[in-house]
């Protein structure tokens, strides 16, 4: 009796602490979770990294790990700088200028048809960054800033802005808003995008004025077209400057008078506008604070939630990973209605395949077609307002290109070297394909599978089940 | 833990007190628009034609009487004993022979001098302007016709087939091709033909399940929705013998063939998207655009006779467009740059036949370019008023009055 006291007492503690791990540590279940709404799918490595941490340490973690830089080195004609990359092409145009039509056209043809391959190049440089970054969630941060200050490579042209572009997002990936924000008038590529360059003082134009209004501060129904009007005035006569290939503001075509916007008073430039904006206007941190919703947690926004949680980016002055933070911590991210509750996006559909399965990511190019083919062409979104994104991925034309993309990725059977998981569920006698469809549905499966088709025919099987779809 | 003077300048609970209208959540929601009630003409069909590239419109629809004419166009003026003459001042080029009849049985117009203020001349904006029919200086998400399809979705007929078909189905384009159609909450179908939409579909095939959270409920309703068009259109298609009117072997040919055996069938779609690429004519376009026009014309005669012997011509409304029309005077390489104002046709058993509109100045350019002379949202006005019957509003301009181009 004694000595099975005190064994009990001796086991008490480890008894307690194996509780304590469990009551606190992540489940699988819950890793992946996680994983996928933050990442690419969710690798078994991933998964375990996670496991023995509660979900305030796993959120940290991921945090922790984000990056401002990219892993992969950029095709070799992004190494150089906008200045000398902007004199490059006013010389072509010098040169260019007094040559005869046919000539001149023809000079024109090859350079439209170099930026086009170099913009292919691009894209595949990005997925070969989403496809094995270390650091998912800043990839996908840099996606939805992409989504949320869009600009088109095919109305740009240059795929030297758009790198930048991607280069800024991920320096701002889990940043500071504001200071993203900032920058956003003075980046070439959007310059060119929103017609910035035409907007002179007594001849405004107001492209990017009304889309800074209702994308990129306080959003639709929270200004009037005199806002946007003023507004205008205040982002006028910034002018590329050849020597830095940088938009700067010049004396000539701004419009230095006094401007009202939203019932602020002030000789506004791009930069005071912006400032005052995430000053003043609350709404500015409740705009991009639902959409991070969204992204995270729900399509449908908890007005309260959103409300209170848009005061964490607000007094942290707009320092975006305690927002980020208090979202993936928040009950509503792990309330159990929330697995599988969103859509993935093509490009985390594609990736998260790659990844998960452990597929070779070659060749690149095929990557940006697929992508485009399922209705998200990267460095070319299909208007200014982005993707829309969610459920209107699930259209006719997407879910049959969704099949069949999947079906061409996922071959059978799978190239020898996989995932080191599937391996291992392969060579199980039965459950194997359970595990499988633990490790890639994160709700039940929607279609039937007799076991029967053998082991990678059902993983192709899986991949392309409706609840594939579903993160 | 010093915070950032911006915040010191004006706290976040102390902004909040001072405009205590900041906290309606309600003003967040969405707005709801009150759903349509208006019979919409889901039997009717719009079967557009995007020319892309910018289609020369002084070549196509040309002022052959004008001497300006010739001298903008030294090299490429079509001589007036060549051009297929419909009135007085203005005639067809001689490849739209096959779409004279229809001029002559007064069921083909031509819309003059279609555009908009402050014309922009990239492809890119240009297409999107005409697909969302925004003003130039204006950014809008969706189709026009998307606008105007997704309010009355709800009152469509049990056997309609899609709310939009787009023909010509490229796997590294497919999203490109949705156009006035680009939006969400569509029916929309995009193939290459009836058999390729078919068999594609299989591969989605549902199992009846429940769902676990809306998201899947969606997933299974769209894989749904793709079964029941795919058996409507094997039906339709099954019923329904190839048509005997023989159709250009071109895509649009093609496309056009498919169209009409999918109408002659009996099918509801209010929409079909076709394209005919290559009017971006900047060098030596004489032969090519001959070729292309020769194509839209041989092709929309086609389907207008198949369509007649169908009986089905009134519930077609043919319509071309393009992002914008070319410079009035010719280039130094025997082609035309991107301009502005140009001609569009209209062709259908219930269109008013004829001119509409006025032909812009050749003597009043503005920096080189045609001055429009016709909102080209007067013409969406028209299909949507007359066409579809539909009275909701669809554009950001105001004021603009819908042509008159639909026979009661």
């Amino acid at each position: 009796m004694l000595w099975l006291m005190s064994t009990a007492s001796r086991l008490l503690p480890l008894i307690l602490l194996t509780c304590a791990v469990r009551l606190a540590g992540l489940d699988s279940g819950e890793a992946r979770h996680l994983l996928g709404r933050t990442g690419f799918g969710a690798t078994s490595a991933e998964i375990a990294d996670l496991l023995a941490l509660t979900r305030e340490q796993a959120v940290d973690a991921i945090l922790a790990r984000t990056k401002t830089f990219n892993r992969w080195g950029p095709p070799a004609w992004c190494v150089t700088s906008l200045a000398d990359n902007a004199k490059a092409r006013q010389k072509e145009y010098d040169d260019w200028k007094d040559l005869p039509q046919p000539e001149r056209d023809k000079k024109q043809q090859q350079r439209d048809a170099l930026d086009r391959a170099r913009g292919m190049e691009l894209k595949g440089w990005w997925y070969r960054e989403m496809l094995s970054t270390d650091t998912p969630l800043t990839e996908r941060m840099v996606l939805f800033w992409h989504n949320h200050f869009t600009s088109q490579l095919e109305t740009v042209r240059d795929p030297l802005l758009m790198f930048e572009q991607n280069r800024l997002f991920r320096a701002h990936a889990l940043g500071n808003y504001a200071a993203l924000l900032k920058s956003i008038p003075l980046d070439p590529a959007m310059f060119i995008y929103l017609d910035s360059n035409s907007n002179i003082a007594d001849r405004p134009n107001e492209n990017f004025a009304r889309e800074v209004m209702e994308l990129f501060t306080v959003g639709e129904g929270f200004y009037t077209e005199k806002d946007i009007k003023e507004a205008a005035r205040s982002f006028s006569g910034y002018r590329f400057d050849p020597m830095t290939g940088r938009p700067v503001r010049t004396d000539q075509y701004h419009d230095g008078g006094r401007k009202l916007v939203l019932g602020h008073k002030g000789v506004f430039d791009a930069d005071e506008v912006m400032r005052i904006l995430l000053e003043r206007e609350e709404r500015v941190a409740i705009h991009l604070t639902g959409k991070l919703w969204k992204e995270f947690i729900d399509e449908t926004i908890d007005q309260k939630e959103v409300y209170r949680l848009s005061a964490v980016l607000y007094k942290a002055s707009y320092e975006l990973k305690p927002l980020v933070r208090a979202l993936l911590t928040c009950d509503a991210f792990w309330a159990p209605a929330r697995r599988g509750s969103l859509v993935k996006s093509p490009v985390e559909l594609l990736c998260g395949a790659v990844r998960t399965l452990g597929l070779p990511p070659e060749p690149i190019e095929r990557f940006p077609l697929w992508g485009r083919r399922l209705g998200q062409d990267v460095f070319d979104p299909p208007n200014v307002k982005g993707w829309t994104g969610g459920a209107a991925w699930i259209s006719t034309h997407g879910l049959l290109a969704r099949s069949e993309v999947m079906g061409e990725l996922v071959a059978d059977p799978l190239p020898p070297a996989t995932a080191p998981w599937i391996a291992t569920a392969r060579a199980k006698r039965s459950g194997g394909i359970e595990d499988a469809t633990r490790m890639l549905l994160p709700v039940a499966a929607a279609r039937q599978m007799d076991p029967a088709i053998g082991f990678d025919r059902a993983l192709r099987a899986l991949v392309r089940d409706p609840a594939y779809n579903l993160k | 833990m010093r915070r950032r003077t911006f915040v010191q300048l004006c706290g976040y609970t102390a902004l909040a007190a001072l405009v205590p209208s900041l906290h309606a959540f309600g003003a967040e929601a969405e707005p709801v628009a009150a759903p349509r009630v208006d019979p919409f003409a889901w039997k009717r069909s719009v079967i557009l034609i995007e020319l892309r590239g910018g289609n020369d419109g002084m070549n196509t629809v040309i002022p052959y009487a004008d001497r300006a004419y010739r001298r903008l166009r030294p090299t490429l003026a079509i001589p007036a004993d060549q051009v297929l003459k419909i009135d007085a001042r203005l005639g067809l080029h001689p490849a739209l022979k096959a779409l004279i009849p229809a001029f002559k049985d007064g069921d083909a117009a031509g819309i003059l001098g279609l555009g908009y203020p402050h014309p922009n001349r990239s492809h890119f904006r240009g297409i999107d302007i005409w697909n969302t029919g925004s003003n130039a200086e204006e950014l809008l998400g969706d189709g026009w016709m998307a606008r105007i399809l997704r309010t009355v979705t709800a009152t469509a007929p049990q056997d309609r087939l899609a709310d939009g078909i787009v023909l010509g189905f490229d796997k590294t384009m497919a999203y490109g091709g949705f156009g006035p159609l680009l939006g969400d909450g569509l029916q929309t179908i995009i193939m290459n033909s009836p058999q390729e939409f078919i068999d594609r579909a299989r591969t989605v095939r549902a199992q009846a399940g429940s769902a676990a959270n809306p998201a899947m409920q969606r997933i299974l309703a769209v894989e749904e929705a793709i079964q029941i068009s795919a058996e409507r259109m094997a039906k339709l298609v099954a019923e329904t013998p190839p048509l005997r009117t023989p159709f250009p072997r071109s895509a649009l040919g093609g496309g056009l063939a498919t169209v009409a055996r999918l109408i002659a069938a009996g099918a509801v779609a209010p929409v079909f998207k076709l394209a005919i690429d290559g009017f971006d004519t900047h060098a030596n376009q004489l032969g090519g655009h001959a070729a292309l026009l020769a194509d839209l014309g041989d092709s929309v005669a086609a389907f207008r006779s198949a369509m007649q012997a169908a009986g089905t011509w009134d519930r077609c409304l043919v319509a071309t467009y393009s992002e914008f029309g070319r410079r009035a005077g010719e280039n130094g390489s025997g082609g035309t740059d991107h301009g502005t104002a140009a001609p569009h046709f209209l062709l259908g058993g219930k269109v008013a036949g004829g001119w509409h509109g006025a032909y812009p100045s050749l003597a009043k350019l503005e920096d080189d370019d045609l001055a429009f002379t016709t909102d080209f949202r007067q013409l969406y006005l028209a299909i949507a008023r007359q066409w579809w019957g539909y009275g909701g509003e669809f554009l950001s301009a105001k004021g603009l009055k819908p042509l008159d181009l639909i026979r009661a």
